[in-house]
C-alpha cells in the first residue's frame, strides 16, 4: 500500500531549522492496522500528514498505491487523496456550520456523486456509526464521542482504502475511546488499512503492529504488542 | 455543491451575526450614499438637457467695462435679439425672457398668486422643448395679451377642463387669453416658470421705441435673458470673431460717450446651471458643491468598501479550519476559491438589495433636502443601475479575493493542527485604513461645525441697520400705492405700529445699477453705481446711521430733485471724506452736452450691507423715489412694529388692508425671515454636510468596531497570557484601547489642519467670514475621539474580563 | 501549601455537561515536586488550572496558603497568583510580539516593580537560564527548547513559591526535554514547590510523587523512592 524511503521533513522558521522526520523508511501493507507511537514532538503527526498526502517531504520517496507521490503537486495529491484516504483527527475537525448529515456528505460532494447516491451512502454510514438519530444536529450539540463517530463516518463514507487517524481518542474519555476504537477495529476487519497515531498503549493494542518514533527516527518496528507502564 | 456553499454561507452569516450585520449594513450604507449622490450629481448634470436642441442653444450674456470696472451680467438688452438675427445668418432663433414679479391672477372667484411668470417671445417653443397639452406652439405667444400656462397652474384655475381661449385677469386688471397649456417644467431647468406671457404684451406696453435697433442707448439697457439657437454645425466662435463689427454698428456710439465697452459672452444652455457665475442670474447650482459631494460620496463608498473587504478578510481567517477540512476531504484549491468568491459576492449583493431599499426610502427626504425632484427606478436608468451592480460585484470579488486566494493556499496540516494562525499581516494596512477613515470623518465633523458657525454668523452679524421687528409688503401696482396714505393713517392709530417707510428694494436683493456721472477734478466721470430709492421715512425707520449731513427731509422740497445720499465707501473712493456734502452727481447728459439733473450730496451713511454677505460693500447712492420722482418705484412698504403683541398688530394691519384694498389679500414678510432665506443654499449645504459627517463617522465606527473585535479576538491568547502573568482588567483594557485611540488621535491631529485649510477656502466665498475658532477644531476632534472610544471600550472591557483559561486551553 | 477538598469541575455547552474533575481531594506541601499523569482528557490540565487559580471549581473547597480561595473574586485571585505562582505551558505561550527580554519582564511589570529593579532581575535571570544572547530576539526566532527556557524564566522571575508546569516538555524533543526538566528540578531543589502535568514517565521520574488521574479522579499515587518525599497521608478527608 505505502512504502517510504528515507523520508525526511525539515521545518524552517526565520532562524531555526527543526528536523521532524529523519530518514524514515517504513512499509505498510494492504489491510494492515498500524499504530505510530512516541513521545510528543517525535514526528508522529508529521509522518501521518505525509502519508496522507496533506504534506510533502523535504527529501525521500513515498510510493502510494504504485504512484511515486513525493513530487506530486497539490492538485494531483488532492485527486489521489479524495478517493483513497479518510482522515480522523484528535479534535474531530467537523465544520460547525454543517449538520452531522452535511458533514458526512462533504467528501461525496467533492467526488461529484449524484444526490440520490450520496443520500444512500450517507444514510448507510450514519446507521453503521449509530448516529443516524443525530443527523440533523450540529457538531456543537454532540458529545465528544458522538462527534468523533461523525468524524469516523465522514472518513469512511467514500470507502477509502486507507484511514489515517491522528490520536482519535485524544480528546475522549475512556468509555468513548473504547467505542471509537471498536469502530476502527471493525473497519479494519472489513479490510480497510489503518494508520493511527496514539499516545495510548490501550488503543495501540487494537493494532497489529506498532512503529515507534523518537526524535524523528523509527526506533523499533515491532510485530508484537508491547505494553507501556 | 452550490447548495452546500449556500448553506455554509448563510449559516456563517447567522452564526457571526455581529460581523454580518456590520459588514452588510456598512456596505449597504455606503452604497446607499453612492446611489443618492449619483442621483444628485446626475440631476445637477442633467440641467436643460431635456431640451432637444440644447446643444445648439447659447445664452447671450453681457460683459461691461465701465471706467475699467468689469461687470458680468446674465442679462441682455431688448433690441439685441433682432440685431443678432440681422447680423448673423447662423442664428436660427432667439428668445428673450423677462421676469415678472409674482403676480396675482383671477378667474371669477378664484385668485392665486403665481410666482415665476415671464414675458417671452413666441420663438420660445422653437428654441426650447416644452410639450404642449393644449394649444399650438407655433402661434401661442404671437399676439399681445396671450399667456401659456403650465398644467398645474391650469388645474388650479380650470380644473381638468381645456382652458384655451379663457381669460385670466391679473391683479392690476389686465386680461390675458390662455393660448396654450404645457406640461409642468422639470425642476432641472434653469428658467423655471408657471406661465409665459407674450413679449408682444410688453411691446404694446412699452411702445416700439425700446425695441429699436437703431438707438444705441437701447443696447445698454439690459434686463432680458436671451437665448439663441444657432443653425446646425455652427461654431460659436464666429460670434466672438465678428462681434467687433456688431459693436461698432450698434453700440459704440454710447460706449465711447461713457468711456465704456461691451463684450458679448455665450454660455451653452446645458452649462449654465453649474458653470455660469454671473450677476442678475436666476438661481444656479455650483459645480464646486457637485465636486465636494462627489468626492465625499466616493470617500464614503471607499471607506465602506474597504471596511467590507477588511472585515471579510479578517473573518475569513477564522475559517481556516474549514479550509483545512475541505482540503483533507478532497476539496481542490479551485473549488475553495470559487466558494469564497461566491460567498463574498453574495454578501455584497445582499448589501445592494438593502441599499436600493434604503435609497428608495430616503429619496423623498433627500429630494426635500436638496430641493430636487429625484426619483430612482433602477429599470429606468439602465446605465446607472449597471454601474451600481458592476461596482457591487467588483467590491464582492475584490473583498473575496484575499480570503479566496490566501486561505485556499493554506496547508491543511497547519490549520488543522495549530488553531492559532498569525494574521498579523496586513495590520499596517488596516491601521492605515482606520487612520484614513477617521481623518475624513473628523474633517467632515469640523466642516459641519464651521459651516453651521458661518451660517449663524451670517444670520447674526450686525448689518448696519435695524432688521428686527420690521414687516414689509409689496406695493404691486397703483391699486395698492393709491391706498398707501390711507393705510398710513390707519397705522398711526395703533401704538404698536412704530412707523412706516418705503423703498424700491429689499435689503439683500440685487440693487439696480446705472451709469452715473460723478464730480471730480477733471470734470464729471462715468461710474456704474448701485442705487436705492427710498422715501423720507425709510432711512430713519431702519436706523441707517449718518456719518455726515442729514437724511432726506420732507421740509426740504429740493431733496426730491437735487438731494442724494451716499455711503462711506462711495465717499472714500472719491476722496470726499473730508468734505462730502455738496459734491455733485449727475444722471445724464443732454443733447447739448451739459449734465442734466444735477444732484448734490446731502448726507453720508455709515456703510451697511445692502447685498448678501457674499459681497463686499460697494459704493452706493440713495435717492428719493416715489411719486414725483423721475425714477424709482417704491415697491416695498416697511412697517416697524413693537416686539410685543406682534400677532395682534399684524391682525390690525390685515384688517386695515382689507378695509382699503379689496383686490389683493394682505401678504407680508418679516425682514429677518427674508434675510435668512438669502443663505438658503448654505443652510442646505450645512444640512447635507452634517448628514454626510454622521454617515462618515457611523461607517468609520462600524469599521472600527469590527476591526477592534477582530483584533481583540486575535489577541485572545496574548490577553490570556498576560492575565496569567498577573495583569488585571484595567491593564488589559488600556492595552486594547490604547492602540486604537492613539491611531484615532493621530488622525484627528492630521484632520484639523486639513479641515482648517479646506473650510478656509470655502469661507473665501463670503466677503464676511466667521473666524475659524480653535474650539471648533477641538470639538470636532473631541466628538470623533469620544465616539471612537465608546465604540471600542465596551468590547475591550468584555475581552479584558474574559477567563484566561479558555484562551489557552485549546492550544 | 495547597489543599483541595471534593473539587468538581463541570463544563457545560448547550446540551452537554462534562465532568472534567470529580470530587478530587489532595494536599501538596511546601517544597514538594508532584507529577500528574494520566491519559488525554483525564482532567490533568483542569486540575492544574484550578491549582493556578486560572479557573474556579464548580464545587468543592480549595485552600492556598491557608486561604479558601475558591470563592474569591477574580481580582483577589489574580493578586494571590501573581505573587505566589509561576506557570509554564506545553505550548510555551510566549507573546509573539514581545522580545525574550520583554516576555520575561512581564510579570514584574504587573507586580509594579520599578524599571531599574526589573532590569537587574531580568538580566540575572537571562544569565541564569543561558539565554542572555537571545534577549532581543522574538519567540518565533528561537527553537522550541529555547522558547521553553524563556517560558520557565518568565514563570520564576517573580520568585514564586510554586511553579505549575503543564506538559512543559510536550512540544520538545528528548534532549531539550531533558534540559527543561533539569531546570525545573534545580528550581525545586532551591525550594520552589512544583506541580507538573506530563505524559512522559521519564520526566515524571524527576518528581517526588506521582498522581495518576483517570476520568477526572485520582486513582493512584506513587511515592518515588530515594527522593525527599514529603508524603505521609496525601489524601485529605
Amino acid at each position: 500500500m505505502i512504502k517510504t524511503d528515507n523520508l525526511t521533513k525539515v521545518y524552517r522558521t526565520d532562524e531555526v531549522e527543526t528536523t521532524a522526520l529523519n530518514q524514515v523508511s517504513i512499509e505498510i501493507g494492504d489491510g494492515e492496522f498500524v499504530s505510530v507511537m512516541g513521545p510528543s514532538g517525535c514526528g508522529k503527526s508529521t509522518l501521518l500528514n505525509i502519508l496522507g498526502l496533506l504534506d510533502s517531504p523535504t527529501n525521500g520517496k513515498i510510493d502510494f498505491l504504485g504512484h511515486e507521490v513525493a513530487g506530486y503537486n497539490e492538485r494531483k495529491r488532492t485527486n489521489l487523496r479524495k478517493s483513497n484516504i479518510g482522515f480522523i483527527f484528535q479534535n474531530f475537525n467537523l465544520i460547525d456550520e454543517l449538520t452531522v448529515y452535511e458533514n458526512v456528505e462533504l467528501p461525496l460532494l467533492y467526488l461529484k456523486m449524484s444526490a440520490s447516491e450520496r443520500k444512500k451512502h450517507v444514510e448507510a454510514v450514519l446507521d453503521k456509526m449509530k448516529i443516524a438519530h443525530r443527523k440533523k444536529h450540529f457538531p456543537q450539540q454532540l458529545s465528544g464521542g458522538q462527534q468523533q463517530r461523525v468524524a469516523v463516518a465522514r472518513a469512511v463514507v467514500t470507502n477509502p482504502k486507507l484511514i489515517l487517524a491522528d490520536e482519535p481518542t485524544g480528546n475522549l474519555d475512556s468509555g468513548h475511546s473504547e467505542e471509537v476504537m471498536e469502530l476502527l477495529s471493525g473497519l479494519h476487519k472489513e479490510g480497510t488499512t489503518i494508520v493511527m497515531v496514539t499516545h495510548s498503549p490501550t488503543d495501540a493494542e487494537y493494532s497489529e503492529r506498532i512503529i515507534h518514533l523518537f526524535d524523528g527516527h523509527v526506533v523499533t518496528k515491532s510485530g508484537e504488542k508491547e505494553f507501556h507502564l | 455543491m452550490l447548495k452546500n456553499y449556500l448553506i455554509v454561507a448563510f449559516r456563517n452569516l447567522k452564526r457571526n451575526k455581529f460581523y454580518s450585520v456590520i459588514n452588510i449594513l456598512g456596505l449597504a450604507i455606503g452604497l446607499t450614499c453612492m446611489i443618492l449622490i449619483m442621483l444628485y450629481v446626475n440631476d445637477e448634470l442633467s440641467y436643460d438637457k431635456h431640451h432637444l436642441n440644447h446643444e445648439r442653444v447659447y445664452r447671450l450674456e453681457s460683459h461691461f467695462t465701465i471706467q475699467d470696472k468689469d461687470d458680468y451680467f446674465a442679462l441682455n438688452s431688448l433690441p439685441f435679439a433682432q440685431a443678432m438675427k440681422d447680423e448673423y445668418p447662423e442664428v436660427e432663433e432667439i428668445v428673450r425672457f423677462r421676469e415678472k414679479a409674482n403676480t396675482m391672477f383671477k378667474l371669477g372667484e378664484k385668485q392665486f398668486f403665481e410666482n415665476a411668470i415671464f414675458f417671452a417671445d413666441s420663438t420660445v417653443f422653437k428654441v426650447f422643448t416644452y410639450p404642449f397639452i393644449y394649444g399650438d406652439p407655433a402661434t401661442a405667444l404671437t399676439k399681445p395679451r396671450t399667456i401659456v400656462i403650465t398644467k398645474s397652474m391650469s388645474e388650479r384655475f380650470f380644473g381638468s377642463a381645456n382652458p384655451i381661449g379663457e381669460e385670466l385677469e391679473t391683479g392690476s386688471r389686465q386680461k390675458l387669453t390662455v393660448t396654450g397649456v404645457i406640461e409642468d417644467l422639470p425642476k432641472n431647468s434653469h428658467v423655471l416658470f408657471n406661465a409665459l406671457i407674450s413679449m408682444k404684451t410688453l411691446e404694446a406696453f412699452y411702445g416700439p421705441e425700446r425695441f429699436d435697433t437703431g438707438n444705441p442707448g437701447n443696447f445698454w439697457n439690459i434686463g432680458y435673458m436671451a437665448f439663441m439657437m444657432v443653425k446646425e454645425g455652427t461654431d460659436p466662435q464666429i460670434f466672438y470673431d465678428r462681434f467687433p463689427d456688431f459693436y461698432d454698428k450698434y453700440m459704440r456710439a454710447v460706449g465711447d460717450a461713457i468711456n465704456s465697452s461691451y463684450e458679448l459672452m455665450l454660455t451653452p444652455l446645458a452649462d449654465i446651471h453649474l458653470h455660469s457665475r454671473l450677476d442678475w442670474d436666476l438661481p444656479t447650482g455650483n459645480i464646486v458643491y457637485v465636486r465636494i459631494f462627489s468626492i465625499v460620496g466616493l470617500f464614503l463608498l471607499i471607506i465602506a468598501c474597504i471596511n467590507y473587504m477588511n472585515m471579510a478578510t479578517a473573518r475569513a481567517t477564522r475559517r481556516a479550519r474549514e479550509v483545512g477540512i475541505r482540503k483533507a476531504v478532497g476539496g481542490g484549491r479551485g473549488s475553495l476559491v470559487r466558494q469564497f468568491l461566491g460567498e463574498s459576492v453574495l454578501m455584497a449583493l445582499i448589501s445592494l438589495v438593502l441599499a436600493i431599499i434604503l435609497a428608495e426610502l430616503l429619496i423623498p427626504i433627500f429630494s426635500q433636502m436638496t430641493d430636487k425632484q429625484i426619483t430612482f427606478n433602477p429599470f429606468e436608468r439602465p446605465m446607472l443601475s449597471l454601474a451600481i451592480v458592476g461596482l457591487t460585484l467588483f467590491v464582492g470579488l475584490v473583498a473575496g479575493s484575499y480570503p479566496a486566494f490566501y486561505l485556499s493556499a493554506f496547508k491543511p496540516v497547519q490549520v488543522l493542527k495549530a488553531s492559532a494562525l498569525s494574521t498579523r499581516r496586513g495590520s499596517t494596512l488596516r491601521k492605515l485604513l482606520v487612520f484614513m477613515q477617521f481623518t475624513i470623518s473628523v474633517v467632515m465633523i469640523i466642516g459641519t461645525l464651521i459651516v453651521i458657525g458661518q451660517i449663524n454668523y451670517l444670520k447674526t452679524k450686525p448689518l448696519g441697520y435695524a432688521k428686527d421687528n420690521i414687516v414689509y409688503f409689496e406695493v404691486r401696482d397703483t391699486v395698492i400705492s393709491r391706498q398707501i396714505p390711507n393705510l398710513k393713517e390707519e397705522f398711526k392709530n395703533n401704538p404698536n405700529i412704530l412707523g412706516t417707510g418705503a423703498s424700491n428694494s429689499v435689503p439683500g436683493e440685487e440693487t439696480a445699477k446705472l451709469v452715473i456721472f460723478v464730480e471730480s477734478e477733471d470734470g464729471y466721470k462715468e461710474e456704474p453705481m448701485n442705487l436705492i430709492w427710498v422715501d423720507n421715512d425709510y432711512l430713519p425707520l431702519l436706523e441707517y446711521q449718518l456719518v455726515e449731513g442729514r437724511y432726506f427731509d420732507e421740509e426740504m422740497k429740493t431733496d426730491m430733485e437735487q438731494g442724494i445720499l451716499i455711503n462711506e465707501t462711495f465717499a472714500r473712493e472719491y476722496n470726499w471724506m473730508d468734505d462730502p456734502l455738496g459734491k455733485k452727481i449727475s444722471f445724464g447728459r443732454g443733447d447739448d452736452g451739459s449734465y442734466e439733473i444735477e444732484l448734490s450730496v446731502i448726507g453720508v451713511l455709515k456703510d451697511f450691507n445692502y447685498r448678501t454677505l457674499h459681497n463686499n460693500i460697494e459704493p452706493l447712492a440713495i435717492l428719493l423715489g416715489g411719486e414725483g420722482a423721475a425714477m424709482g418705484n417704491l415697491s416695498r412698504m416697511y412697517v416697524k412694529i413693537s416686539a410685543e403683541n406682534t400677532a395682534e398688530t399684524i391682525q390690525y394691519m390685515k384688517e386695515a388692508w382689507e378695509k382699503h384694498i379689496k383686490e389683493y389679500p394682505f401678504q407680508f414678510k418679516f425682514l429677518e425671515d427674508s434675510l435668512n432665506t438669502l443663505y438658503e443654499s448654505e443652510r442646505r449645504l450645512g444640512l447635507i454636510f452634517s448628514y454626510l459627517a454622521f454617515l462618515c463617522i457611523l461607517i468609520a465606527c462600524m469599521g472600527l468596531l469590527g476591526l477592534s473585535v477582530f483584533i481583540t479576538e486575535q489577541r485572545t491568547k496574548e490577553i490570556g497570557i498576560r492575565k496569567v502573568m498577573g495583569a488585571e482588567v484595567g491593564n488589559i483594557f488600556i492595552l486594547l484601547v490604547k492602540g486604537f485611540m492613539t491611531l484615532v488621535s493621530v488622525s484627528t491631529l492630521v484632520a484639523m489642519p486639513i479641515a482648517w485649510v479646506a473650510l478656509d477656502k470655502w469661507l473665501q466665498n463670503f466677503a464676511y467670514q466667521v473666524e475659524i475658532n480653535w474650539l471648533w477644531l477641538i470639538a470636532g476632534a473631541g466628538i470623533a475621539i469620544l465616539i471612537a472610544f465608546l465604540t471600542i471600550a465596551l468590547q475591550a472591557l468584555r475581552a479584558a474580563r474574559s477567563n484566561p483559561v479558555s484562551a489557552l486551553q485549546y492550544e | 501549601m495547597i489543599r483541595m477538598e471534593s473539587i468538581t469541575k463541570l463544563y457545560k455547552t448547550k446540551e452537554i455537561e462534562t465532568a472534567a474533575l470529580k470530587e478530587v481531594s489532595l494536599e501538596i506541601r511546601k517544597g514538594e515536586f508532584v507529577a500528574v499523569m494520566g491519559p488525554s482528557g483525564c482532567g490533568k490540565s483542569t486540575l492544574l488550572n484550578i491549582i493556578g487559580m486560572l479557573d474556579s471549581p464548580s464545587s468543592g473547597k480549595f485552600w492556598f496558603s491557608d486561604q479558601e480561595v475558591s470563592s474569591y473574586s477574580e481580582r483577589r485571585r489574580t493578586n494571590i497568583r501573581k505573587i505566589n505562582i509561576g506557570i509554564v505551558f506545553q505550548s510555551f505561550n510566549l507573546i509573539d510580539e514581545l522580545t525574550v527580554y520583554q516576555n520575561i519582564e512581564l510579570p514584574l511589570v504587573y507586580l509594579g516593580i520599578r524599571g531599574k529593579d526589573r532590569k537587574r532581575r531580568v538580566r540575572d535571570m537571562l544569565d541564569r537560564m543561558n539565554i542572555a544572547p537571545r534577549a532581543n530576539h522574538y519567540p518565533l526566532q528561537l527553537s522550541g527548547g529555547q522558547q521553553q527556557r524563556v517560558a520557565v524564566a518568565r514563570a520564576v522571575i517573580a520568585s514564586p513559591k510554586m511553579l505549575l508546569a503543564d506538559e512543559p516538555t510536550g512540544n520538545l524533543d528528548s534532549e531539550h526535554g531533558k534540559e527543561v526538566m533539569n531546570l525545573i528540578s534545580e528550581l525545586n531543589e532551591a525550594g520552589t514547590t512544583v506541580v507538573m502535568v506530563t505524559h512522559s514517565p521519564t520526566h515524571a521520574a524527576y518528581s517526588h510523587r506521582i498522581l495518576n488521574l483517570f476520568d477526572g479522579k485520582i486513582i493512584t499515587e506513587n511515592i518515588q523512592d530515594g527522593k525527599r518525599a514529603a508524603s505521609q497521608d496525601n489524601r485529605f478527608f
